[in-house]
């Protein structure tokens, strides 16, 4: 189930990205495991122990995963995207943050 | 400013911290292994349950009127989840099980497991539960477990107006008591300041998150601001 999530960081290790995880299991130790089970290495925050954690009740999550996707300003950008189309939408902003980087030191 | 204010607050600004402490309720050392091997069975969750099933009950039954008894039988109403799909069975051996439940644990801490896991229960039978635990003589988890699922149930039926009094109650009276890793005080106040959806829409700025990693250390999503962010919610199920 982490497949896609480990491929993708380990694709873009050297890019300006973060995979975030808010995670909902009912202890730390689950986390743990699966991170040393499946090799995973993004960071993690632990919501408290359940579904009704903090994190995810401010943010009115009902379903796992849940998926927002933020770009280097920190705008809300895409939500709902798995797979591949996770890939595209975080590569057309790392090229996006790059265009405007790039713009920027350019003499005028 | 008033003492809740301050909790409520601190909730906002991230400051109120999930302790990091193991929670009460844990299954007694003799069942470790049955948990285990109920995890790792390869059969259907229903039948692996039906199987534990009765080697809890009867380590319930030896231990009858202590913690451990307790927490073996709770871990028999939680599982229930597995009769799902059976129809009405879930739902008529749960409230067999809580019934038992509350007659030979009166008043104990664990009880709030029962407030806590409305999923098993048709929603007049947890009402009814919610009835019981509400009583002032119920240790004070009980209550607060029993307040938490009022106003959750009231939040999600879309009664937020009568949800605010009864979350601003459990800040008020309830706010350190432990719920798992983090405390009563902190999810009601997560529930009294939940995001707009339209601020949570597509263009608007991402709100803060502030939070702890798995081994206790502060974290927050403006850590990674400069950077392309997913934020996953996820669980390990």
């Amino acid at each position: 189930m982490y497949e896609h999530e480990r491929s993708l960081v380990k694709r873009l290790k050297d890019e300006k990205f973060t995979l975030l995880g808010i995670n909902s299991d009912d202890s730390p130790e689950t986390w743990e495991a699966a991170a040393k089970r499946e090799e995973l290495t993004w960071p993690v925050m632990f919501d408290g122990g359940s579904t009704d954690g903090p994190i995810a009740t401010q943010w009115g999550v009902r379903g796992w995963p849940t998926v927002y996707v933020i770009d280097a300003k920190g705008v809300i950008r895409s939500k709902g995207v798995r797979g591949a189309d996770m890939d595209e939408v975080v590569d057309e902003l790392l090229a996006e943050m790059k265009k405007e980087e790039g713009g920027a030191q350019v003499p005028r | 400013m008033t003492a809740m204010g301050r909790r409520l607050l601190a909730v906002l600004l991230g400051t109120a911290l999930p302790v990091l402490v193991q929670a009460g309720d844990k299954l007694p050392a003799d069942l470790e292994p049955l948990e285990k091997s109920f995890k790792e069975s390869r059969k259907p969750r229903k039948e692996a349950y039906l199987d534990a099933r009765p080697q809890f009950e009867k380590y319930a039954a030896e231990h009858a009127g202590t913690e451990e008894g307790l927490q073996a039988r709770l871990w028999v109403l939680q599982n229930t989840w597995w009769l799902k799909d059976d129809k009405g069975a879930m739902e008529d051996e749960a409230a067999k099980i809580a019934d038992g439940i509350l007659k030979d644990y009166p008043k104990s801490d664990g009880l709030a497991r029962l407030a806590e896991w409305n999923y098993v229960f048709r929603k007049e039978k947890h009402a009814e539960l919610l009835e019981a635990l509400a009583a002032p003589e119920q240790p004070a988890a009980v209550r607060a477990a029993t307040a938490l699922a009022r106003a959750i149930r009231l939040h999600r039926a879309g009664e937020t107006d009568k949800a605010r009094p009864v979350l601003e109650s459990i800040v008020e009276n309830f706010g350190e008591i432990k719920r798992g890793y983090t405390t009563y005080g902190a999810i009601a106040g997560a529930y009294l300041n939940v995001h707009d959806p339209d601020d949570l829409a597509i263009g608007k700025p991402a709100p803060e998150i502030s939070g702890v990693s798995p081994d206790g250390k502060p974290m927050k999503l403006s850590d990674y601001n400069g950077r392309v962010v997913v934020i996953d919610f996820f669980g390990d199920w």
